[in-house]
């Protein structure tokens, strides 16, 4: 029942979850004591959409360990990323109750604490700001590229650790490291994959594409893949046809389109959200288009093909982060899936930024882990300092939490490997990861071809 | 090349204006006979495309072919219009422009926002086929679509110079709009008039809306309120209050935006709407105008 | 240790943005209270006068991550603070005079929807240029003045202060100006244009002014909140702004300079107030007996469950605002109707 229970929440979300708790509460006023309901209460925390002045209820459910450690997860939530923060919480949640179930942190309870940055910038500042002035959180998991550069100077001037599994931007490629980690790769590295698999037949199937257009979205988190993919696609050998930015949001890209194909381009990478992409290869469609087109993370989603027709997307490309293969080969890519499609009550596991997240939520669990096993107190400068450590080699190797904090207490060091990557950060707290090249037919993504980082 | 070019530029400008128009002759029918300026007309282009989607998509028990859909939308959106007149303005009716200019902001913060409580803010689409232009005398190239939406504007128009030239409505809302009291004293029950009025001009702000969404999906509920701005720029360049300038305002503002976008920049479509608006204000303060009323 | 605990250090920040729009509200009064100018366009000042801070002060953009600008200034803090602000309220005063140039003389609907897409176009032109703006990325390295040398709570509650500070300097000198003759001729303006020729006065000239200053007041307001945030962004000027401080005026009441102040309060606290609805929720339900326990949820059961629910409610109960004051007392909580009778008149 209880299980149940929990499932429906995760997929219900806003009020409705809230009232459906609140009611369970008061159904059981006394299931306070058993370990079960103590995750369960973790969850009253972070189902709501704000859960501002709730610690006192955490801090005595969690029986006398102390208060509890706030996570922040400042994602959107509401408008149109909110996708995001629907991919991204329940994996931290379910990280958060297997912490908790091994006892907490030197017996202190994870809680989630939701933010929503609603994709915009000020909104960002605002749930940053209450995350950590009246939440007191001690790491975050997020924000997005959208909002990294609003808030950033915030999370680390306050000294908090962020292990970002959503913010691909580029302005973080020379930043971060010291507070400032990420589990997903830089738009860098994905706009060279672009590139690539679009100059290679090996990596796309079609052909060797020789002139290509560009067509970017006027955000931030658009822009980031611009000048990656626009370089080095001239590195390797092809032709920029057109580079253009591009208004989003807008009722009609008739005209975008047709300056697109004045420069007669045989594929457009297509850097812009689900929906204006959309509007734009329809467009395409009506006006004419022979060329291909490439998408990246954003639209190679099944989402954008289901508001798609077949007859325009059939043999696009997309770009994804691809499954880690050491991972896959020895089941946990799969075994995730299984865990998480039942904790959330989700259809499928492989939801864009999932597995990102349970790596990131992972070393987050394990550095408060080793803070805590080393006697420090757990500060944000000695969590982020723990954070690249617990990640890297050579010593023991973990892919989990439960696996590492028993590592830990027997005095181990520990070398995180994860489902993205074997996530090693760089002095930049960047990791890299392979990426997979997948091709539309009708209606849905097929894996076209696999790029090894040795490939860019 | 360049002519081609030129010439199809045109078709997309009167495609749109032909959308702009339909939206701008209604709100410019409500200024007509209530005289104040209705900021939550861009509502009734998003309700009229949302009740569309809907019932074309069954959300009402069975689902309707999307011509009957439709319709049926746009009679919702009629009486909606309707009731929010009875609601928000007529209590206010007497009060002069500024109260109901301002009650009408509300209204549209009100009714955006219960759409978007209700149904979210992700994007909709109406289930309309995609198709690929044809060409049409070796000169210009639109969908069929794009050609069914010119008819429907062109019809609208005929039918809304019909209604004023030739029913008594018209006659009435004519008076009306001259002067109320003068009306009155004739006879005429104003009140009724300017809730008919109501009707004819949100129904025609959620055909707008249906149009819109034909040409430009998928769509959010802010949609109305973001092409408000155009079809004011329309409004204000026939001179508020004037059908026939509306029309006239519609054709030019649905030009600019096209030509604009095309041979200056693309990312500025609303921008030439206004640059347009302002410079003819500048000379003609009270816009192009057209025929009377 | 920290200075602020928690609540207290959001409370601070709530009262800044308290000031700001209180700063806005007190311009816009200038305009629609004082004169009856229908302003729709209130944001596009704010956003000039937070622009033009930031481009005084952001440093080179070779040290700033993803800069496209081409035009800073890189004026040192603290010193370059008032410059900062000063160029802020010439900028927002200088835009309010290029639209006012093109548009106080039109008539009353006129006026409302050219400063309303005036402010559209004025946004769009802030999102494409990005040498000047640097686009949609934003401005997200304005200095903070003095921060270098106090604590993080230290700085907020001197921020608090400053911001206190210029809105009470601010409200004494509309108080007086209102009070003297050229109040009087505003006021003039509104109530009676041909009067107001008879005295010899353009009452174009007199409604330019009139622009002019709310318009300065603005973009002051826009100074300050650039420096408050560090980070200004085209995203943080969507007509929304403009609409929120209309609510705070006429809830406030027109033509009242402390009903400004109040107002701009009262609807910036209400406004952040909804970020805690659910929290709320649970602690009713948290301290409601068990037997009565079913009441809430089976209320609030049937609602839709998107997240977009509770932030909606938030702007219907703005618009509802707007239909109830505008109705049932049209002179707002410290207005004067005998002022609202003076605006509802003109056609």
């Amino acid at each position: 029942m209880s299980h149940n229970r929990r499932r429906f929440l995760k997929r219900t979300g806003g009020l409705a979850a809230v009232t459906m708790l609140a009611g369970c509460t008061g159904g059981d006023g006394d299931g306070n004591q058993d370990t079960t309901d103590e995750g369960e209460t973790t969850e009253s925390e972070t189902t709501e959409a704000d859960s501002g002045g709730d610690d006192s209820t955490t801090t005595e459910s969690s029986g006398g360990g102390g208060e509890a450690i706030n996570i922040g997860v400042p994602l959107p939530f509401s408008g149109d990323y909110a996708w995001v923060g629907a991919n991204v919480l329940p994996v931290v949640n379910m990280i958060a109750e297997e912490i908790n179930g091994q006892g907490g942190i030197d017996g202190r309870n994870v809680n989630v604490v939701q933010a929503d940055t609603e994709a915009s910038p000020d909104a960002a500042v605002s749930a940053v700001n209450r995350l950590v002035n009246i939440e007191n959180v001690q790491g975050v998991i997020g924000p997005t590229s959208i909002t990294m550069s609003a808030v950033i100077d915030t999370l680390v001037e306050n000294e908090v650790p962020v292990v970002t599994p959503t913010a691909g931007t580029t302005s973080l490629d020379t930043r971060g490291g010291d507070y400032v980690f990420r589990t997903v790769s830089s738009d860098s590295l994905g706009g060279r994959a672009i590139a690539r698999a679009a100059r290679d037949q090996q990596y796309n199937s079609i052909q060797d594409y020789e002139r290509m257009a560009l067509m970017v979205g006027n955000k931030e988190v658009f822009q980031s893949f611009k000048e990656p993919v626009r370089s080095s696609f001239e590195e390797f050998g092809g032709t920029v046809t057109t580079a253009m930015d591009v208004r989003t949001g807008k009722a009609s890209y008739t005209s975008e389109v047709q300056q697109m194909m004045d420069s007669d381009p045989e594929i457009t990478v297509l850097i812009m959200s689900a929906e204006d992409s959309v509007k734009i290869t329809e467009a395409g469609f009506q006006a004419g288009y022979e060329g291909n087109w490439f998408a990246t993370q954003d639209q190679t989603n099944q989402d954008f093909l289901s508001q798609s027709e077949n007859q325009v997307t059939n043999g696009m490309l997309g770009l994804n982060a691809a499954t880690y293969q050491a991972a896959e080969e020895a089941g946990r890519l799969e075994e995730f899936f299984q865990r998480i499609t039942e904790y959330a009550g989700w259809d499928e596991g492989s939801k864009t930024f999932a597995t990102n997240t349970y790596d990131a939520m992972n070393v987050m669990g394990l550095a408060l882990k080793q803070v805590a096993a080393d006697g420090d107190d757990l500060i944000g400068a000695n969590i982020a300092s723990a954070i690249p450590t617990v990640a890297k080699p050579p010593e023991e190797t973990v892919t989990g939490y439960t696996q590492g904090a028993e590592a830990i207490d027997g005095g181990t060091d520990v070398d995180y490997e994860g489902l993205v990557g074997p996530i090693n950060f760089d002095e930049n707290g960047d990791i890299v990861a392979p990426f997979s090249i997948k091709k539309a037919q009708d209606g849905t993504w097929t894996e076209a071809a696999r790029l090894p980082p040795e490939a860019l | 090349m360049v002519l081609d070019n030129l010439l199809q530029t045109v078709v997309f400008g009167l495609i749109e204006g032909s959308v702009i128009a339909v939206g701008a002759v209604g709100l410019t029918l409500s200024y007509g006979v209530t005289r104040f300026i209705n900021f939550a007309y861009g509502e009734f282009l998003t309700y009229g495309a949302y009740l569309t989607v809907f019932l074309a998509a069954g959300l009402f028990g069975s689902s309707l072919p999307l011509p009957v859909a439709a319709v049926v939308a746009i009679v919702l959106v009629g009486l909606l219009g309707v009731a929010v007149s009875r609601v928000f303005f007529e209590p206010i009716s007497q009060r002069g422009a500024l109260p109901l200019l301002i009650t009408s902001i509300g209204v549209s913060f009100i009714l955006r926002n219960m759409l978007q409580g209700w149904v979210g803010v992700s994007a909709k689409q109406l289930p309309v086929p995609l198709m690929r232009r044809q060409d049409y005398f070796g000169l210009v190239r639109l969908t069929d679509l794009e050609l069914g939406v010119i008819v429907v504007g062109v019809v609208t128009m005929l039918a809304i110079h019909l209604l004023l030239q030739r029913t008594m409505l018209g006659k009435r809302m004519r008076a009306t709009s001259g002067n109320r009291s003068l009306a009155e004293v004739a006879g005429i029950d104003t009140t009724n008039v300017v809730r008919q009025t109501w009707f004819i001009s949100a129904a025609a702000g959620a055909l707008s809306g249906v149009l819109y969404a034909v040409l430009f999906s998928p769509f959010r509920p802010v949609v109305g309120f973001e092409y408000l701005i155009v079809i004011f720029a329309a409004t204000l360049l026939g001179g508020i209050g004037r059908p026939y300038g509306a029309m006239l305002g519609a054709l030019f503002i649905g030009l600019a935006m096209n030509f604009g976008s095309t041979y200056l920049s693309a990312n500025y479509t609303r921008a030439y709407a206004f640059l347009i608006l302002v410079g003819v204000l500048l000379v003609r303060p009270e816009g192009i105008r057209g025929g009377e009323f | 240790m920290a200075l602020l605990s928690g609540g207290l250090s959001f409370l601070v920040t709530i009262a800044t943005i308290g000031c700001i729009y209180g700063l806005l509200t007190l311009g816009l009064n200038v305009h629609y209270g004082y004169t009856g100018l229908l302003n729709f366009g209130h944001v596009a000042f704010f956003a000039a006068g937070a622009y033009t801070s930031a481009i005084v002060t952001m440093p080179p953009p070779s040290t700033v991550t993803n800069a496209s600008y081409e035009i800073w200034f890189n004026l040192p803090m603290p010193f370059g603070f008032p410059v900062s602000l000063a160029a802020a309220a010439v900028v927002g005063g200088l835009l309010a005079f290029l639209i006012g140039l093109t548009s106080v003389r039109l008539g009353t609907h006129y006026l409302a929807i050219a400063t309303f897409a005036l402010a559209g176009v004025f946004s769009d032109v802030l999102v494409n240029e990005a040498w000047l703006t640097n686009g949609s990325f934003g401005m997200n390295s304005v200095p903070k003045p003095a921060r270098a040398m106090l604590s993080a709570d230290a700085w907020q509650l001197a921020y608090l202060g400053f911001a206190v500070a210029t809105l009470a300097g601010t409200y004494l000198v509309l108080t007086r100006l209102m009070d003297a003759p050229f109040g009087r001729l505003l006021k003039g303006v509104r109530e009676s244009e041909p009067a107001a020729k008879t005295l010899g006065k353009d009452a174009n000239v007199v409604k330019l002014k009139s622009f002019v200053i709310g318009g300065m007041i603005a973009g002051l307001a826009g100074g300050i909140y650039a420096h408050y945030l560090g980070s200004v962004v085209t995203a943080q000027f969507v007509p929304h702004v403009t609409f929120t401080v209309w609510a705070a005026m006429l809830l406030g009441g027109a033509a009242s300079n402390t009903g400004a102040v109040a107002g701009a309060f009262l609807v910036v606290a209400f406004e952040e107030s909804t970020r805690f609805i659910t929290t709320l929720y649970n602690w009713i339900q948290s301290v409601l007996p068990e037997v009565l326990s079913g009441i809430l949820p089976a209320l609030f059961g049937p609602l839709p469950n998107n997240p977009s629910f509770i932030p909606s409610m938030r702007f219907v109960v703005i618009g509802i605002l707007f239909v109830l004051v505008v109705r049932y007392r049209p002179e707002g909580l410290f207005g004067d109707p005998a002022e609202i009778d003076a605006l509802g008149e003109e056609d």
